[in-house]
């Protein structure tokens, strides 16, 4: 018995440690530089090269394109039709050129069957990027929007009416010196408006369709334009600092005789007061609308200055207040709550007017309110607001920041 | 008989076959140098997204654990010669105002351009000199000359004295008609592609440049950093999966969590993967990826297009707590940068020290590495600025700068002095913060870093507990205590043979710190030559 015991012993000391002793002998390092060795060693039998997901390849192909900064051969389109569409969005194709020159053509249709269709083509940049030079084909179909009687005192009941706008134009934008911005521009409109209906569904609609110049017309124009603007904001779209004057002259000439040939005057002043490093942003706007007609002629009603809507009196509808003439003055308060997120209130005060001698500051029409501006560094991407009027309470959700 | 035989052979088996247990110390330790053993030749330049890489960082919950201690360091805490760190020692003024090395930037006479930037925010092309160096040339913004160029001569100086690896950065004034248009020179167009370089190109670029009054365009020129493949940036999490020899998760490196310390000190705010660069360096037959950081337009008081926002450096660009509080209250929170008053230097930018807390500065994205330093990770980063950074070498690596004006120069050299001191008080005080730790027959002898650089009152005395340590199992048996202020003298029966190792914890007594009764712990092994440190751990 004793054997088969010393036999075992021999057979553990003997073979057993052996074997794992030599099994070990490779593997515990002696030096720390061994040890590194041995890790380096191990992670290169399973090397491979890095895989990106798919989100970010995706991102990698956006930003190697060029980002945002450059049209891509397909892309959303979002917005853009007319005021009072409601959320639009449609496919768009397009091609940026090594040159810098770019072409887009889009489709966009609205929550409220509004259609845009457009091509647009932007010549290379001229002069080091100080001149660009673009032309559009555009046509909108804008079929139920509201129609308020023109004039400050009009009642809140409307009609609704049919517009389908058909345009050629071509425009120069030049900006020779840093806060310098000229431009100016040709093209070819042409408009065709129903006759107006009761929309009898709706407890404010209007007894009957009021008489409005260029109601059920169809004026064809040549609008040429010029403006010039001194513009010392940080960017158009978004800025915390700044001071803008702008002034722009229209002329829309209608052909076949059509009595509806007017100019137009549109100017804006717009101050940004940035207090505590731009924790607070005082806003500060004028702008004045005036539109002329040629002796005799009238300006068709969908061509006059309005107010009311996503930009001007947000807390009434959109299109509430027109005349040949407007004004409006807004405060906002902007204050920072991160990077790309201001806070918003906003008081707004304005009128039409059926001559310029009558905008003055009686009897303003006056909307507030409050909101989130989502943006990038350079342009506004999102607001949020609520504002509100003697006529109620107006949800506001834009693409786009205040037009200016 | 059975029974003994029965128990030798399951010693044997036990020994033998249980796990062996990795010696806490082996025979090179400490190391110097962090060996990359394995051949890169395979790894591959790879894209890096901005966008992706941001929002990953911004929401993606980057591991913020503080408790995983550094890996990169050796024994003693210290961290060692690496391919993305080295111990440099730059002794003067004129060591810090060379820079990397010798180059000077492009020779006298015309440029070859042979590279354009198309659609970057900030103008910039590549040019070869009249000797055939590469250079890439960056510029002020047209209203802030010196600002963006300035710092980034600055920082690339400041950033290698601390041990980084950085491209050679130079001042270069020049003329348009110094510049040559390459037949070959391409571009990246618009469309994001390729094509060829125009004249008007140059144009192009130049009208977003600053100049100077005499009409010269001031240029930072920027070295090729060497290597013979450049492989895009490294990401601050997770390890590169090419490179064999990257093993390390780059959060848990501590020459990378203390970019927190240096980054705060010079607001390199935009501490992320795409301002870094890998080369595939080959020496010989051996190939290994080395790991740059770059691009420092955006440090000191300089946005690279413009001065520094006032805001950065205090949150993240996207940051909850902050966002929750400013939601509601209409602007009327109050936020550490409402009230900054800058001084108005235009070449500098936004910069100062009075505002500046170390302990609340943000890059602008969150930063993997920096989320996870430990205060032992700061308190190396801050020892090693306030051991490297002299006023003299400060002052030296500003004059770099060229910002021409010397009351500039003083105001700025002047912040970051400032600046550092603000630094080591916040983080050389966080640990128990003894250092040069050293064991002969004269006793046991050790610094207090921060009551060295003057930012903390000494102790009232110190307390080493003695221990023999047994390397193998880890365990510690204490032989005995002592007390009073080093050099303190050991116990009796310390072990006196060759190989045999010591533990010895130090801890302070009536510190108003807290952090000072933690013990650091250290260990000595006997050699012939004497007791030889071999470990210190600062934080458990």
């Amino acid at each position: 018995m004793t054997r088969i015991w010393f036999a075992l012993f021999l057979t553990v000391v003997l073979f057993v440690c052996p074997v794992k002793g030599a099994a070990q002998s490779a593997a515990p390092p002696s030096t720390r530089a061994e040890e590194h060795e041995r890790q380096q060693q191990e992670k290169a039998k399973h090397t491979h090269p890095y895989v990106p997901g798919f989100i970010e390849r995706q991102i990698l192909q956006f930003e190697e394109e060029g980002g945002f900064t450059t049209v891509k051969a397909v892309s959303p389109a979002f917005g853009g039709i007319k005021s009072g569409s409601g959320f639009a969005v449609g496919p768009a194709v397009g091609h940026t050129f090594p040159d810098g020159s770019i072409v887009q053509a889009k489709a966009v249709f609205s929550i409220r069957n509004y259609k845009l269709l457009q091509g647009f083509y932007q010549a290379r940049p001229f002069a080091d990027g100080r001149l660009l030079v673009n032309g559009r084909v555009r046509w909108h179909d804008a079929p139920n929007g509201p129609v308020f009687a023109v004039g400050p005192q009009s009642p809140e009941a409307r009609a609704e009416y049919d517009e389908q706008r058909t345009e050629i134009s071509a425009q120069a934008l030049a900006h020779p010196i840093t806060f310098v911005r000229l431009a100016g521009g040709a093209g070819w409109e042409k408009y065709r408006t129903s006759g107006g209906a009761i929309a009898v569904s709706e407890d404010e609609a209007l007894p009957i369709v009021p008489p409005l110049p260029g109601l059920n017309a169809d004026p064809k124009y040549v609008h040429t334009y010029g403006m010039a603007a001194l513009d010392w904001r940080e960017s158009p779209g978004y800025s915390r600092s700044g001071t803008l004057l702008r002034a722009a002259v229209h002329d829309f000439r209608a052909g076949d005789g059509a009595p509806f040939s007017f100019h137009r005057l549109d100017s804006v002043a717009q101050q940004l007061i940035p207090i505590m490093h731009g924790n607070i942003v005082f806003d500060l706007s004028a702008r004045l609308w005036s539109t002329s007609p040629d002796r005799g002629d009238e300006v068709p009603f969908f061509m006059m200055p309005s107010l009311g809507g996503g930009d001007f009196l947000r807390g009434f509808r959109n299109y509430r207040f027109r005349d040949r003439h407007a004004m409006i003055l807004t405060g906002q308060y902007r204050w920072y709550v991160q990077e790309y997120l201001d806070g918003v209130l906003f008081y707004e005060a304005g009128k039409v007017a059926p001559r310029f001698g009558d905008l003055d500051l009686d009897n303003l029409e006056k909307s507030y309110g409050i909101g989130l501006h989502f943006h990038s560094p350079r342009t506004t991407l999102l607001r949020l607001e609520l504002a509100r009027s003697r006529e109620g309470l107006r949800f506001i959700f834009g693409f786009s920041p205040v037009v200016f | 008989m059975k029974r003994t035989l029965l128990t030798t052979a399951a010693l044997a088996w036990l020994v033998v076959w249980l796990p062996a247990a990795d010696p806490k110390f082996y025979d090179d330790d400490p190391i110097s140098r962090e060996v990359d053993s394995q051949d890169a030749s395979r790894v591959e330049p790879w894209d890096i997204s901005l966008a992706y890489d941001s929002i990953v960082n911004l929401f993606g919950n980057p591991e913020v654990a503080h408790t995983t201690r550094a890996q990169d360091i050796n024994t003693i805490d210290e961290v060692p010669d690496s391919s993305w760190f080295v111990n440099r020692r730059i002794a003067t003024a004129e060591d810090m105002m060379r820079g990397v090395d010798d180059d000077t930037g492009p020779a006298p006479g015309s440029w070859t351009v042979k590279y354009g930037k198309g659609n970057g925010v900030s103008p910039g092309f590549t040019i070869v000199d009249s000797r055939g160096r590469r250079y890439f040339v960056k510029f002020d913004p047209p209203d802030w000359p010196t600002l963006a160029t300035g710092a980034e001569v600055v920082v690339t100086r400041l950033y290698h004295a601390l041990g980084y690896y950085v491209p050679q950065t130079n001042i270069a004034f020049f003329r348009r008609e110094d510049l040559m248009l390459d037949k070959a020179a391409t571009m990246t167009g618009a469309d994001g592609k390729k094509r060829q370089m125009r004249e008007s190109d140059i144009e192009a670029n130049l009208r977003r440049a600053a100049r100077e009054p005499d009409g010269r365009y001031r240029a930072l020129v920027s070295s090729l950093l060497p290597g013979a493949k450049l492989l895009n940036g490294f990401k601050y999490i997770g390890t590169r999966p090419d490179d064999p020899n990257d093993v390390i998760p780059h959060e848990h490196r501590r020459s990378l969590r203390a970019l927190r310390v240096f980054g705060a000190w010079v607001d390199h705010r935009d501490a992320k993967a795409i301002n870094s660069m890998d080369a595939l360096i080959v020496e010989g037959d051996h190939r290994y990826v080395r790991h740059n950081l770059l691009d420092f337009g955006s440090t000191l008081g300089s946005a690279g297009i413009g001065p520094r926002d006032p805001r950065d450096s205090f949150e993240y660009i996207v940051d909850m707590p902050p966002t929750k509080r400013a939601l509601p209250a209409f602007g009327f929170a109050p936020r550490p940068w409402m009230s900054v008053d800058y001084p108005h230097f235009e070449r500098i930018g936004r910069f100062e020290s009075v505002s500046f807390s170390p302990e609340e500065w943000k890059p602008r994205i969150p930063n993997a590495a920096f989320l996870n330093a430990r205060p032992d990770d700061l308190f190396w980063g801050a020892r090693r600025l306030k051991m490297i950074m002299s006023d003299e070498l400060i002052r030296a690596a500003v004059r770099a700068g060229r910002y021409g004006a010397a009351q500039t120069e003083e105001v700025l050299a002047r912040t970051l002095i400032e600046r550092r001191d603000k630094i080591a008080r916040a983080w050389l005080p966080t640990v128990n913060p003894i250092v040069d730790v050293a064991f002969a027959d004269s006793g046991l002898t050790f610094s207090n870093a921060a009551v060295d650089f003057g930012v903390a009152a000494a102790p009232s005395a110190y307390t080493a507990v003695w221990s023999r340590f047994d390397n193998t199992t880890g365990t510690a048996i204490k032989i005995g205590e002592t007390r009073g202020q080093p050099p303190m003298m050991a116990p009796a029966g310390l072990p006196s043979l060759s190989g045999e190792f010591i533990q010895v914890d130090i801890s302070a007594e009536g510190a108003a710190q807290k952090e000072w009764t933690e013990p650091v712990h250290v260990w000595f092994k006997r050699t012939a030559a004497g007791w030889k440190l071999v470990g210190l751990e600062r934080v458990q």
